[in-house]
């Protein structure tokens, strides 16, 4: 028996650990840094001293929602660049560059600026998700479940335009003369100044959406071969895009409505995670939300720099990280995309 | 027990693909689907296998008409091979391989069973791959990839198998081997239906051959008997050698009796 007949170990056993550890490390992190930095321990043990009383408000109704969306976003980001990179079986599908996000954020604004949240608090999420839903559409649409990259990317680009030209003219028309200065924040996205009310938007569109994408694995495996084979497997195809749309369409869309548009992570996070789990792209899904988790909270981290003076968007960590990968991805594929 | 599609028609953009073609396979049978390129081969062992919309209500299998979705419990029954292996991630062969069980398994996660390893590691070393099971399969020849896509074909475990020309761009000992794995695998229950443009291998390992012509099924029968000279020169254009030796019928073609098809 030669070398080469042991079974291969497809999953790295360390990788689970890696990721919950460094998770929690930064999700730790997160609840300390900031422009008041809070001794964790001491607070905990009750030796901060006089400043216990203002460190715990900070840290409860601050840092601990702030961390909590940083992990349901990123989650999600990782999760749907997973699941829609197995279902279009492309290394460059995810969210943000598919136009998901900025549709998803079109939808939170005209929700949000146009007085829905007032009649129906449920507006905001809704709005992004209806927005987030469409854009998918569009893409399946333009692209089909077929496409080369180079056509699955021109219809990114086609539905990201659209969505961002029409928000900035919703947030121009907005009956509030301050609603066109947060196009920033609806461009390039940021986690600074949510609370738990925030929070709440988000989580039970997570708990719906999650655990439908987990359950993709199986479906996403058998597309590895092609769609014939996958649909020879036994696997519906259409039913597996109408829950990949309506799955990433409702945590993308609700995320999106309370941390604005954060490219990249859903491209990072599987490629980064890919040579771990064997290539395989059932595997893949459940470590990208952990992964994304990790990533966002990282950048969130990273936006906090004190070297930085103020605070950076969370989009603008997140792009100046991704754009190198998406130009590499891009580089390797390049004989692939015409 | 049979599974079959009746008086198929199917026209694609506006051109006739098949004419009242009905295609059968028995099990314990090798059926062989022969016929010129563009003749319709492919899209009949598609319809059977479910993949051509259109044609999808004339399936049956022991006369029950097949769902009009793909189904888990007919997928552990009909295997499909395509006759491009297409690869979307660069994963190893004998995961490749175990893709084949995915239809046995119930529930989203569907771990493998000590059984399933048994099945995968059996149809590799069947179809003499077991040297390349921790190979990417995106880095193997044309001719390896081919014989990955059948071990993974065959680790289903089904009735009946549908394979789309399994033997192009094998070398002659691996088109041998995958023949008798075929005729074996058809000995012990299995009923195979295999597209193929090899005449000598067709009269060689099949019970039974379909020549099809412009989307009609034209000939059917005892391989010698349909695969005559007559038979080929006029729907192959081409003059045969027909002999007999002592390990079987041969057909060779010699020579073209027309310039172009007309």
């Amino acid at each position: 028996m030669n070398a080469s007949n042991q079974p291969a170990s497809v999953q790295t056993p360390w990788l689970w650990p890696v990721l919950v550890t460094t998770t929690v490390a930064l999700f730790v992190a997160s609840l300390k840094v900031g422009s008041a930095p809070i001794p964790l321990w001491d607070l905990a043990t009750g030796n901060a001293g006089p400043e216990a009383a203002t460190l715990s408000l900070i840290l409860a109704e601050i840092r601990l929602p702030r961390a909590i969306l940083a992990v349901f976003v990123g989650g999600t980001l990782g999760l749907c660049g997973a699941v829609l990179q197995g279902l279009l079986r492309n290394p460059l599908a995810e969210p943000g560059l598919l136009g998901a996000s900025s549709a998803g954020a079109l939808g939170a604004v005209i929700a949000l600026y146009f007085g829905l949240t007032a009649t129906l608090p449920l507006a905001l999420p809704l709005g992004g998700i209806a927005g987030a839903v469409l854009g998918i559409m569009l893409i399946l649409f333009l692209a089909g479940r077929g496409a080369r990259p180079s056509t699955l990317i021109l219809a990114g680009v086609a539905v990201n335009s659209l969505a961002g030209a029409l928000t900035a003219l919703a947030l121009n028309l907005a009956p509030s003369p301050f609603a066109s200065l947060e196009i920033v924040f609806w461009m390039l996205g940021s986690l600074a100044d949510r609370s738990f009310e925030d929070v709440t938007i988000v989580l039970p569109f997570v708990l719906l959406g999650w655990p439908i994408l987990l359950m993709l694995r199986r479906p996403l495996e058998a597309l590895t071969l092609g769609e014939d084979v996958a649909s020879s497997l036994g696997f519906d195809l259409r039913h597996l895009q109408l829950r990949v749309v309506l799955a990433t369409g409702l945590t993308v869309g609700a995320c999106v409505s309370v941390s604005g548009n954060i490219g990249f992570v859903g491209l990072m996070v599987p490629h980064l995670l890919r040579p771990w789990v064997g290539h395989h792209p059932g595997r893949l899904v459940a470590p990208s939300a952990l992964g994304g988790a990790a990533l966002l909270l990282g950048a969130d981290l990273l936006t906090r720099s004190p070297v930085l003076g103020q605070e950076l968007k969370l989009g603008v960590v997140t792009a100046l990280l991704g754009a190198p990968l998406f130009l590499h991805l891009l580089w390797h594929l390049r004989t692939r995309l015409l | 027990m049979t599974l079959e599609a009746t008086s198929i028609n199917l026209t694609l953009g506006g051109r006739t693909i098949l004419t009242d073609a009905s295609v059968r396979v028995d099990t314990g049978r090798v059926i062989g689907l022969l016929g010129p390129n563009g003749a319709g081969k492919s899209t009949l062992l598609r319809s059977l296998a479910g993949l051509e919309p259109s044609a999808e209500s004339k399936r049956t299998l022991d006369g029950v008409a097949a769902p009009t979705r793909a189904n888990r419990e007919w997928a552990c029954k009909v295997a499909y091979l395509p006759q491009t292996g297409d690869l979307s991630w660069p994963v190893t062969v004998r995961e490749v391989v175990a893709l084949g069980r995915l239809p046995h398994h119930t529930g989203p996660w569907g771990s493998q069973s000590a059984q399933d390893r048994a099945i995968v590691d059996l149809a590799m070393q069947q179809a003499d791959v077991n040297s390349l099971a921790n190979r990417p399969a995106d880095a193997l020849s044309g001719g390896e990839r081919a014989r990955v896509m059948l071990a993974r074909a065959l680790a289903t475990e089904p009735d009946y198998l549908l394979a789309d020309e399994p033997v192009a761009g094998l070398d002659p000992g691996h088109q041998l081997q995958v023949m008798e794995l075929l005729r074996a695998r058809a000995g012990a229950g299995m009923g195979v239906l295999v597209v193929l443009h090899d005449l000598t291998l067709a009269c060689r390992y099949c019970d039974e051959v379909m020549l099809l012509y412009a989307g009609r099924v034209v000939a059917q029968g005892r391989p010698v008997e349909v695969l005559n000279p007559d038979n080929m020169a006029k729907v192959f254009g081409v003059r045969v050698l027909a002999a007999d030796t002592p390990d079987g019928p041969v057909r060779i073609p010699m020579a073209r009796l027309r310039e172009n098809t007309p």
